[in-house]
């Protein structure tokens, strides 16, 4: 079966516009990787390594320099801007802030139903009706609808945005660093949500992440990306178990790995 | 030995608008030795900011301090006069934040700021300041001390920027760090890094360090104690190893437990589900009386929601609040 995601030779190269240098910046080199449907590919790296710049190229928010992506087999490289704004909606990003996606004078199902209305589907009646049910989707109560995000906790309006994320249907969802501003506690609600999520709607996750543990914990497959470049890359489970690359093996180094506390224990 | 600093039983309240109290912290002890570091456990609402602020009498104008003390070398902090904590702050005491960009002038450049942390306190003269602001920052940037001392704080990454106000934050030579989340912002290589200097300081100037997280990871094989805090009140506290390996107090077990760990394989079970702690922290204005983690423990008792617990002594060092352990 063919993937919903083909990235081939994906290469990004910004020109760096300060007064000493008229040098390029290599923010992606030749990147290649596939994401099957329906399941969570993650991509881990330390910051600057390139990972945000490969969601937004992904997401058509951002043009590569050359290579190509395959999304749901069409290229969307060689798509006009007119043609991109169709795939758009098919692929959707929620941030480490929420606040990014968020409209601080909006009320939450006004902030849901926005995208509808942007894309002109259903009536008003009926995209606030689509908002209220996502809400409760995403473990928020009905009677929130009418509050604004400051009214929220992080981790509910992390939900929030995941709501407003999954408005338009889409079928690839792109989490950059999503769960790394909240508590631990709140980490592990939203890690379920996104899992059950998954399954209710077939989506596809590309997972961006500098917590392994996390991503051994969402993602069957594991990407490490270095200064542009993939280093390292396979099943999440083989790549953990013997990591090759120095990259890896760093970031493995500072993924905590203490016993799990055993129930009981000192009574 | 005299403890470096000493809280006492310290209760903090916020007043809203509207006159309604929050109590977010609500009779805090703890203490701490010189040369050792402290890791305080905490998630949002816990009280772990509002410790921080208060250690240094930085609460803002609707905070206040109901009853308690902040003993420090000695003399309590709370009835120090202003020249008393201006001396204090910054000398002998730090604090680092989350931001780095909350500490940093964004127009002056790195050696400059730090040079005006030591006029402030007891450098005489332009020369030794500019020694010693270079001394701060080859102690804390191995290889391009001279190129950060004449940037400009946007001219550096994020990790540059946390190192450089840790130069600042130690330049004076201070007993004690108190740093509030300093390496949420940073990915694992550069948190490995930061807190290796946390501990060469430790060593090396013979800096006691508090250290504020929602991220146990952080402090295991690091920090000496834990106190875990929860809605106000030091639920446990001991040593790190007792506290994050054998967890005795229900939310100190819920929250390791919620965390996605990597085995001894480096597996973890793919697609489950983790645990997680039901419902909500509770609301402080409205404390309803027991245990405060009582509506969300699964080993939820009678009597929990009846009392408060007290601390109960497991042995010399580890002191847990619950009422399975008597109290």
């Amino acid at each position: 079966m063919q993937p919903l995601v083909q990235i081939e030779h994906l290469a990004k190269r910004y020109r760096a516009r300060s007064q000493s240098s008229r040098k390029e910046v290599v923010a992606l080199d030749d990147v290649s990787f596939a994401i099957v449907s329906g399941s969570t590919f993650a991509l881990v790296g330390a910051s600057g390594s390139g990972k945000s710049t490969l969601a937004f190229c992904l997401a058509c928010l951002e043009r590569p320099t050359s290579g190509k992506i395959w999304f749901d087999a069409r290229d969307v490289t060689a798509l006009s801007e007119k043609q991109l704004r169709r795939v758009r909606p098919e692929i959707q990003l929620v941030f480490q802030d929420p606040a990014l996606s968020l409209n601080p004078r909006m009320m939450a199902e006004e902030i849901i139903a926005e995208p509808l209305a942007v894309q002109r589907r259903f009536e008003p009646r009926e995209r606030r009706e689509r908002a209220l049910l996502l809400l409760e989707r995403v473990g928020l109560l009905r009677e929130m609808a009418r509050r604004c995000p400051a009214e929220f906790s992080g981790g509910q309006r992390q939900r929030l945005a995941i709501s407003r994320a999954l408005v338009l249907e889409p079928k690839l969802l792109i989490f950059d660093e999503a769960l790394s501003a909240l508590d631990c506690s709140v980490q592990a609600q939203i890690a379920n949500l996104l899992l059950d999520l998954q399954s209710a709607f077939g989506l596809t996750y590309l997972f961006i992440t500098h917590d392994l543990a996390m991503a051994a914990h969402m993602a069957r497959e594991v990407a490490v990306m270095e200064r542009g470049r993939i280093v390292e890359q396979g099943l999440t489970k083989n790549v953990l178990r013997r990591p090759e690359h120095p990259a890896t093996q760093l970031l493995l180094a500072a993924a905590p790995r203490f016993a799990r506390p055993r129930t009981g224990a000192g009574l | 030995m005299e403890p470096l600093l000493d809280i006492r039983d310290l209760q903090i309240e916020y007043q809203s608008s509207i006159g309604e109290l929050c109590r977010a912290l609500d009779g805090v002890s703890l203490s701490l030795r010189p040369r050792e570091i402290l890791g305080i456990l905490g998630e949002s609402g816990s009280g772990k900011s509002t410790l921080a602020a208060s250690l240094l009498r930085l609460l803002p104008p609707n905070g206040f301090v109901r009853q308690g003390q902040i003993l420090f070398e000695g003399k309590d902090l709370l009835l120090a006069d202003r020249a008393e904590l201006e001396r204090i702050r910054g000398g002998r005491i730090s604090l680092i934040f989350q931001e780095p960009g909350v500490a940093l002038h964004p127009t002056l450049r790195i050696g400059r700021q730090i040079e005006e942390v030591l006029r402030a306190h007891d450098s005489p003269d332009a020369a030794s300041r500019r020694e010693r602001s270079q001394d701060a920052l080859s102690s804390v940037f191995s290889s391009d001390a001279e190129r950060i001392y004449s940037s400009y704080p946007h001219q550096l990454s994020g990790g540059q920027r946390q190192r450089a106000v840790i130069a600042q934050a130690i330049a004076c030579r201070p007993s004690l760090l108190v740093a509030d989340e300093p390496t949420a912002s940073l990915d694992p290589a550069t948190q490995s890094e930061i807190l290796l200097l946390f501990r060469q300081f430790k060593e090396q100037l013979g800096l006691s360090l508090i250290l504020i997280t929602h991220n146990p990871g952080l402090l295991a094989g690091f920090a000496d104690r834990v106190a875990v805090l929860y809605a106000g009140e030091i639920v446990e506290l001991g040593p790190a190893d007792a506290v994050l390996q054998q967890p005795q107090h229900p939310y100190t077990r819920a929250l390791l437990q919620c965390m996605p760990l990597l085995d001894a394989n480096n597996g973890t079970e793919l697609d489950s589900r983790l645990p997680v702690i039901a419902g909500d922290p509770p609301d402080l204005s409205a404390p309803a009386g027991g245990c405060r983690f009582a509506p969300r423990c699964p080993e939820r008792m009678e009597i929990c929601t009846m009392r408060e617990p007290v601390a109960v002594q497991l042995n010399d060092t580890h002191q847990v609040s619950c009422f399975k352990y008597g109290g």
